[in-house]
C-alpha cells in the first residue's frame, strides 16, 4: 500500500510542476494534505474583471483503515477564506465505492457539504465516523455499510464517506485562517467592497470586522443594504455598533424606514429602540 | 383558616383632609385592599409569584389552557355601608384588535362587574371597574375567568376616595406597606446555621450535605414543590454526572424521561420525602425571599414572605447560600455580579468555528433563553380548541403538539430577569398558536393540551462573582484545580435562537452548539462571593462567564455545586471562618469531606 502511495505522490508532484497558474495569480502559501503527504500550493488571484479569489489544486490521500486512494480537485475560496466552489480536472473525476465516478448529484452534495462551514464533520475525528457499537467496515475503499449515524450520512456523499470527510477538513480547516491573514496583509478598498457585498454572511462578517466603527456613518447606505439582505446574526453585529446619533440624520432614519418590512424581528427590535419606534405586540 | 384569614384581611381606613376641596372640606375615606393571592378559595386560579420584583406582588392567574378555570372567591368585611370605587390591578397580556385573551369578571355578592381590560396596554395597572354600593358587614367576591387564557389579577381595592391608587412601582410598594400597615421588619425572626434561598437541585443538595454535617438549615423555596427546573412544574430532566456526590444527588435528581413528562411528579415526591428525612432541615415552601441586607460585607438576614398569605419571616444566620438562580440574595446584598455575554477577548473564549454565535466581538445581552415546556395528548373524544388570533403574530404558521427544550426565547433587548413575564407570555403565545395550527390538521380532532407550564424555566441570568470566574479556558484545557469540587464530562452546550441564522424560523426556537472536551472541573472558589464574605452561590448563578456556564448549568452538575457548598459551610461553622478561609486555611480537610461524600453516615436524619 505504502509503495503505491509513494508512486502516487511522485506522479502528482510531476503533474503539479506541469500545472500553470493563471498569470494574474500569485503563490501565497502551501496547504499540506491532512496526512502531510502532499503540499498543495495556494494562489491569490486578482483578475482584471470579477472578484478576487484564492485557489489551489489540491491532492490528498483518502484512506479508510485498510486502503488509500488519491483525490484531486481545484478548490476556490473567497477573500475571507470561505469555500466558494470546486472544479474537477480533466480525466480526474472523484470516485466512490469501488472507483465508481461521482454522479452530478454526488458533486452537488459535495459542494453543499463543503459550503457548510459548521458541518458535523468538523466535530468528528476520523474514528468517530463509524458508530463503535456497529462497526461494519466495507471492504471497498471509502465505503460504509450502514454503520454511520444518520446525521453523518446526511452530511456526506453516499458511498464517499472518507472523501467527503477528508476534503471538508482540508477546505474548511486552517486554510481559512491563512487566507484571512493574507487578505488582511494586502487589504484595500476593493477588497472591503467585495467582502461587504458578498452573499455569504460569514464573508460579510469578516468584512465588517475589518471595518472601523467610526466609518459607520459614512458607510451607512452600504450598511442598510447589508441589513436588508444578510442574516440576523450579521445584522445583530451591525446594530450593536449603531448609535442613536446616526439616526439624528433624517436621511438615515428614512433609509431604515424604507427597508423596515424586509428586516427580521431581532433587527427590528434593536433598531426600534434606536429609532424610538414601537415594535408592536410581542 | 378562617380566623387566620380575617387577621390577614386587609382593611385600611384612612382619613384625608382636603383643606381646599370644594366638595369635601373634611371627609373620612374608607378603603379595603384585597390581595388576590390571599383569596380563601383559589378555585382553578394559580398563585404566580415569579415576577414580584418587576410588578410588585404575587398574583392569581387563570391558566386553563383555553378552558375557563373555576372561580376564586373570598369573603371580606365592609366597616361602613357606602358607595365604593372598585379598582382592579391587572394587565392585558396581549393588547390588540382581538378580544383580550385574559378577560375575567368580578362578582360581588352575586352581582357581576365586568372588568374591561381591553383598553389597557401590557403594563400592570389599576383599572377602574366602576362603583358599587356595599352594605356594612360580610361580603363575597369572586373572580370569574372567561377564557382560560391566563387572565391575571393582583388585587382588588374598594375605596370611597376618588383617588387613583398608584401605578408607579416604587410608589405602589410604599403605598401597599402603608395600606397594609406593615411594620418595617417582619414579625417573626428565625436563626439558623445556614440559610439557603432557592430549593432547586443545587439548594436541595446543599441542604442535605450541610444537614448531614450537623448544621441547622433553612431551605426557603417560593413554590409548593422542590426541584426548580427539575420539578413537575417545569419538568426538565436532570443531566450531567454525579461527581463525588452520587449518594446525595440520587435522592433529588430525575430519571432521563423526555422533558415535559408527567413522570416528574414522582420525582417531586421522592425529593420531598428525602429532604423531610432530615430533622435539621427546616423547609419553607411557598416562601419567596424579597430582601437581603448586608453590613460590613456580610449578609445579616434574608426576608421572605408567604406567597399566598403575605406572612413575613426574617431568616438570620452566619452563612447564606444563594441558589435562587437569579442571584437575588447577592443582588440585594451588594455582591458583584455579571450578566450577558462577555466579549470574546475578555476571557479569550473564541471558538472560530462558530464565531459571533459563540462569543461576540463586543459584549451584549443576548444570553441563553428561558423555556416553557408543554405537551398534548389524544383523548377518546373530539376536543375543541378556540381560535387564538392574539397568538398568531408569534406562532405564524408553525405547528406542534408538544414543546421540548428547543422551545426557548431570548432577545438582545430582553433581560431574562427584568423581562421574564414578557418572555413567559411570548412563549405562551407561541404554544397556543402552534397548537391551534396543529389542531387544524386532519386527524387531530381529539388532540388536547394536557399540560403547559406557566413557569419560565430559565437557563441563564445573573451570575455572582467569586474568587474564580469559571470560563471556557478552564473547560477547554481541562484544568484541574486543588479545589476541584465539581467534575463534569457533558459537552459544553450553549444555545442560540434559530432565527439568528435563518430568519424564516420562529423566534421561539433555539439550537445548541456543543463543544466536546472530556472531563472538566469547577473550583470551589467559584462558589462563594468575592465581596460578600459569608455568601455562597450554587446553581446557574455561580461565578462564571456566559460560555463558562454552558457546561455546568445542567442540574446534576449544579447539584454537585450545592453539595460541595453544604460541606464548606460545615467547615465554616467548625472553625468559625469565612467561605474564603475554607480554601485558604482548611482545604485539605474540606477536600477530604468532599471526596468521601458517598461514604458519609447519614446520622443526622
Amino acid at each position: 500500500m505504502k509503495g503505491w502511495l509513494v508512486s502516487g505522490i511522485l506522479f502528482y508532484c510531476i503533474f503539479f510542476n506541469s500545472f500553470k497558474e493563471p498569470e494574474d495569480c500569485t503563490y501565497v502559501f502551501d496547504l499540506p494534505s491532512r496526512d502531510e503527504a502532499f503540499l498543495n500550493q495556494v494562489y491569490f488571484c486578482k483578475p482584471d474583471s470579477g472578484d478576487y479569489y484564492y485557489y489551489s489544486v489540491i491532492t490528498t490521500s483518502v484512506c479508510n483503515d485498510e486502503n488509500c486512494k488519491l483525490a484531486i480537485l481545484k478548490v476556490i475560496w473567497d477573500l475571507a477564506g470561505n469555500y466558494t466552489k470546486f472544479e474537477t480536472l480533466p480525466g480526474k473525476p472523484l470516485t466512490k465505492n469501488d472507483h465508481i465516478p461521482f454522479t452530478i448529484t454526488d458533486y452537488d452534495k459535495l459542494h453543499s457539504t463543503l459550503q457548510n462551514a459548521t458541518s458535523i464533520l468538523g466535530d468528528k475525528t476520523k474514528d468517530e465516523l463509524l458508530e463503535k457499537d456497529s462497526l461494519k467496515y466495507s471492504e471497498k475503499i471509502d465505503g460504509f455499510t450502514g454503520a454511520t449515524s444518520k446525521e453523518i450520512k446526511e452530511a456526506v456523499v453516499d458511498g464517499a464517506l472518507y472523501s467527503t470527510y477528508t476534503l471538508w477538513h482540508l477546505v474548511n480547516g486552517d486554510v481559512r485562517k491563512e487566507i484571512r491573514k493574507y487578505t488582511q496583509s494586502t487589504y484595500d478598498e476593493q477588497m472591503e467592497a467585495q467582502l461587504l457585498s458578498s452573499a455569504n454572511p460569514r464573508t460579510v462578517l469578516f468584512g465588517l470586522k475589518n471595518l472601523d466603527e467610526s466609518s459607520y456613518p459614512q458607510k451607512f447606505t452600504q450598511l442598510v443594504q447589508i441589513l436588508q439582505r444578510s442574516n440576523p446574526l450579521v445584522n445583530f453585529y451591525i446594530t450593536k455598533r449603531l448609535t442613536p446619533e446616526i439616526f439624528q440624520n433624517p436621511e438615515n432614519r428614512a433609509a431604515i424606514q424604507n427597508v423596515w418590512e424586509s428586516l427580521d424581528k431581532n433587527t427590528q427590535s434593536i433598531l426600534s429602540k434606536l429609532l424610538e419606534k414601537p415594535t408592536g405586540g410581542g | 383558616m378562617k380566623i387566620q384569614f380575617f387577621q390577614k384581611l386587609l382593611i385600611w381606613t384612612i382619613t384625608s383632609f382636603f383643606a381646599f376641596s370644594a366638595w369635601a372640606q373634611s371627609e373620612e375615606d374608607i378603603s379595603i385592599l384585597l390581595e388576590a393571592e390571599s383569596f380563601q378559595v383559589k378555585g382553578g386560579w394559580l398563585v404566580d409569584p415569579q415576577f414580584v420584583e418587576q410588578m410588585g406582588s404575587p398574583y392569581l392567574i387563570a391558566h386553563g389552557m383555553g378552558k375557563p378555570v373555576p372561580d376564586a372567591y373570598t369573603s371580606f368585611k365592609v366597616p361602613e355601608k357606602g358607595e365604593y370605587n372598585v379598582w382592579v390591578r391587572t394587565m392585558n397580556w396581549v393588547p390588540g384588535s382581538w378580544e383580550s385573551p385574559g378577560s375575567f369578571n368580578l362578582q360581588i355578592n352575586k352581582n357581576t362587574i365586568p372588568v374591561d381590560i381591553t383598553s389597557t396596554d401590557s403594563k400592570w395597572t389599576w383599572l377602574n371597574a366602576g362603583k358599587v354600593k356595599l352594605k356594612k358587614g360580610s361580603q363575597t367576591l369572586s373572580l370569574k375567568d372567561l377564557t382560560g387564557f391566563d387572565g391575571r389579577c393582583d388585587a382588588i381595592y374598594f375605596t370611597t376616595s376618588a383617588k387613583t391608587p398608584p401605578n408607579d412601582l416604587d410608589k405602589l410598594t410604599s403605598w401597599r406597606k402603608e395600606v397594609l400597615q406593615l411594620p418595617e421588619t417582619p414579625e417573626q425572626t428565625e436563626e439558623f446555621d445556614l440559610v439557603i434561598t432557592g430549593g432547586g437541585i443545587a439548594g436541595c443538595a446543599a441542604a442535605i450535605s450541610a444537614a448531614e454535617q450537623g448544621l441547622l438549615v433553612a431551605l426557603i423555596h417560593d413554590r409548593p414543590v422542590l426541584g426548580g427546573n427539575a420539578s413537575s412544574e417545569i419538568r426538565v430532566h436532570t443531566l450531567g454526572i454525579y461527581g463525588h456526590y452520587q449518594r446525595i444527588l440520587k435522592m433529588i435528581d430525575t430519571e432521563h424521561y423526555p422533558n415535559g413528562s408527567p413522570e416528574a411528579k414522582k420525582e417531586d415526591e421522592k425529593r420531598l420525602a428525602n429532604i423531610q428525612k432530615y430533622a435539621n432541615i427546616k423547609l419553607y415552601l411557598n416562601y419567596r425571599a424579597y430582601d437581603a441586607h448586608a453590613e460590613n460585607g456580610e449578609v445579616q438576614w434574608v426576608d421572605a414572605s408567604q406567597t399566598s398569605t403575605g406572612e413575613r419571616m426574617r431568616f438570620k444566620a452566619p452563612l447564606f447560600l444563594d441558589s435562587t438562580g437569579d442571584g437575588w440574595i447577592g443582588f440585594w446584598s451588594g455582591a458583584d455580579f455579571m450578566y450577558g455575554r462577555e466579549s470574546v477577548e475578555e476571557y479569550g473564549e473564541e471558538w472560530e468555528k462558530h464565531g459571533e454565535l459563540w462569543s461576540p466581538e463586543d459584549a451584549d445581552g443576548f444570553v441563553m433563553g428561558s423555556s416553557v415546556l408543554w405537551r398534548s395528548e389524544k383523548l377518546d373524544k373530539a376536543m375543541n380548541f378556540p381560535k387564538v388570533p392574539w397568538a398568531m403574530e408569534v406562532a405564524s404558521d408553525h405547528s406542534a403538539a408538544n414543546g421540548e427544550w428547543q422551545w426557548e426565547f431570548s432577545r438582545n433587548d430582553l433581560h431574562q430577569v427584568d423581562d421574564a413575564e414578557e418572555i413567559r407570555d411570548h412563549m405562551l403565545r407561541a404554544i397556543y398558536g402552534s397548537f391551534y395550527n396543529e389542531k387544524q390538521k386532519a386527524g387531530n380532532d381529539s388532540l388536547a393540551l394536557q399540560w403547559v407550564s406557566y413557569l419560565v424555566g430559565k437557563r441563564e441570568s445573573r451570575r455572582l462573582v467569586g474568587d474564580h470566574i469559571y470560563n471556557f479556558n478552564d473547560v477547554r484545557d481541562n484544568v484541574q484545580f486543588p479545589d476541584s469540587v465539581v467534575v463534569e464530562e457533558r459537552e459544553v452546550d450553549v444555545h442560540f435562537q434559530q432565527n439568528l441564522l435563518d430568519p424564516s424560523k420562529p423566534d421561539f426556537l433555539s439550537k445548541a452548539l456543543f463543544y466536546k472536551v472530556g472531563r472538566y472541573y469547577v473550583p470551589y472558589r467559584s462558589l462563594y462571593s468575592k465581596n460578600i464574605n459569608n455568601l455562597f452561590m450554587a446553581g446557574r448563578c455561580f461565578s462564571c462567564t456566559h460560555i463558562g456556564l454552558g457546561g455546568p448549568r445542567v442540574m446534576r452538575t449544579t447539584g454537585q455545586m450545592g453539595a460541595s457548598v453544604g460541606y464548606a459551610a460545615s467547615i465554616c461553622k467548625k472553625y468559625n471562618v469565612s467561605p474564603r478561609d475554607v480554601y485558604q486555611k482548611h482545604l485539605e480537610e474540606y477536600m477530604q469531606i468532599v471526596l468521601s461524600s458517598n461514604e458519609h453516615a447519614e446520622d443526622s436524619k
